[in-house]
């Protein structure tokens, strides 16, 4: 059996008993992306000598007893949007190309702290902004699942890297749905935590009121190992929330007996393919065999969502790279560029028009929320799509489900449940109360159980 | 909105110089229908909200320190 497909509980166990070491499990995950990552180009930079020093060190401590936790000697790797110390952070783009940062992120140090072990570094579209884009200095990563089918975006390195079996959680970024999307599409768990719980500091804004850090996991149990040394407070980030941080691992198998769970048809029955239909079908009737309560509720139009996303999006987006773009702009792949363009028309009025529609929006989810412990919604309206028939990345019309909820902020999680008839990853899409991570993640593990999702061995890769 | 794909088009381009981009016209044409597109959505989106929607201030405490 490969380590990829041993949880990270259970890799910790054999790392303390003494049946593994870091070094081994280093080692077979290295060469594991050197025999595979050139036909999925999930990695922008290995650091194969860094990851060697901590898996040895990670070895040295604990045979000295000193256990930094469930990561400690654990491999994982970041999108290239995360600040590292001395490595290159590229954020996929030409403007960034020799970029190495001083510092780590909050996210880095975090793991740092905890004893994982740094791989390297993970493709993502150009600043986390659109994609793919075959006009960069990196190829875009490609679905482990059909490398002719697009990974979802923006955290296409992070949802490759797990699906191909190279590490079992990887952080991403969610601004509009850049941790579930490609979650959904390459068949991993992706967590959207609660806007405020996982500090930004030292990750390349896309938008700031938007812009979410989490994990990208094989299995619910490692997403939540991930959460756990990913959240807390950071006074660094404005917007970092002083919530308690409880224990994500410690109801996770607690069951679903009594959890009420709204379903707002209304948001994918119209547009989603029968196979993704099927499989939200099929979900809600193994958690209703579980005990869960399950019923229709009505949140406003999806399409209010959409647009109040995309206009704080393009709106602080085109903020954030206003300098470049004035001097560089020929310097951006055409995806990003037009999108910045775009953004650069929005008016104040207008801004200042979506964030008051935002309140509206938390407001109506949260009132929906207070009679439901979640919401059950598709992830996606159909698996992912070949990168020959893309649609067109500047216009409105996406599959992806994704925004309500970074524009109200509440937790989102996206579960594999299945594999569609083409043998590609089907999802659904689970939203929390703010803060209430635990009980999405249980919620989580109830739909990993129904639906079988980790008895399906991970795609064969040569 | 401007009512026709010209007016657009011109009122695009205006916007875009005012914002201190220098774009090549092709790429104007081309991402013309975004621009339109966008439109339709911020029509949807503008009406008015009353006060309880104003994007509100927030006092940053320090450690210990309550709201009295």
């Amino acid at each position: 059996m490969s380590p990829a497909d041993v949880s990270i509980r259970e890799l910790g166990s054999a790392l303390r008993s003494g049946q593994l070491s870091s070094a081994e499990l280093t080692r077979h995950a290295l060469e594991r992306i050197d025999n595979l990552d050139g036909g999925i180009h999930a990695f922008i930079t290995v650091t194969a000598e860094r990851a060697m020093t901590d898996a040895r060190r990670a070895d040295e401590e604990l045979r000295a007893g000193r256990d930094r936790g469930p990561m400690h000697g654990i491999p994982y790797a970041l999108k290239d949007i995360y600040d590292t110390a001395g490595i290159l952070t590229t954020c996929h783009s030409k403007l960034l190309v020799d970029n190495v940062p001083d510092t780590d992120s909050e996210v880095a140090s975090r793991f740092q702290h905890a004893g994982a072990v740094l791989l390297g570094k993970l493709a993502t579209n150009e600043f986390a902004y659109g994609g793919p884009s075959f006009d960069l200095p990196f190829p875009p990563a490609l679905n482990p699942w059909n490398t002719e089918h697009f990974t979802g975006g923006s955290s296409a390195g992070s949802a490759a890297a797990v699906a191909a079996g190279y590490l079992r959680m990887a952080p991403g970024s969610d601004t509009g749905g850049s941790i579930r999307g490609p979650a959904a599409w390459c068949g991993t768990v992706g967590l959207k935590p609660t806007f405020g719980l996982v500090s930004r500091v030292g990750v390349y804004p896309l938008a700031w009121s938007l812009d979410h850090c989490g994990p990208l996991a094989r299995s619910v149990e490692d997403a939540a190992i991930g959460l756990q040394v990913m959240a807390g407070h950071d006074g660094r980030d404005p917007s970092s929330a002083s919530s308690a941080v409880p224990d994500y691992c410690a109801d996770l198998d607690a069951g679903v007996r009594g959890m009420r769970i709204g379903v707002p048809r209304h948001f994918f029955e119209a547009g989603a393919d029968p196979e993704v239909l099927r499989a939200i079908r099929e979900t809600l009737e193994g958690l209703r065999d579980s005990g869960a309560v399950i019923s229709d509720v009505t949140l406003p139009d999806f399409s209010l969502y959409a647009a109040c996303c995309r206009v704080l999006l393009m709106g602080e987006g085109f903020s954030v790279h206003r300098e470049n773009a004035v001097a560089r702009l020929g310097d951006y792949g055409a995806t990003t560029a037009g999108r910045l363009v775009i953004g650069a028309t929005l008016s104040a009025a207008d801004y200042l028009g979506a964030l008051r529609l935002r309140r509206e929006l938390v407001d109506a989810t949260n009132a929906v929320l207070r009679d439901y412990d979640a919401l059950l919604t598709a992830t996606t309206l159909q698996t992912a799509p070949r990168l020959d028939d893309i649609a067109n990345p500047m216009g409105t019309a996406s599959p992806l489900q994704l925004t309500p909820f970074n524009v109200t902020g509440h937790p989102a999680i996206s579960m594999p449940v299945g594999l569609s008839s083409a043998g590609l990853p089907l999802a659904v899409q689970l939203v929390g109360r703010p803060f209430d991570e635990a009980g999405l993640l249980k919620l989580g593990r109830q739909v990993e159980k129904v639906s079988g999702w980790l008895d399906i061995p991970l795609p064969s890769l040569g | 909105m401007a009512s026709d794909t010209g007016d657009d088009r011109q009122e695009f381009a205006l916007l875009v110089s005012r914002a201190g981009l220098e774009v090549p016209e092709q790429m104007l044409d081309d991402l013309l229908p975004t621009y339109q597109d966008l439109q339709l959505q911020l029509a949807m989106m503008r009406r008015p909200r009353p006060a309880s929607t104003e994007p509100a201030h927030l006092f940053r405490l320090e450690d210990g320190e309550d709201a009295r």
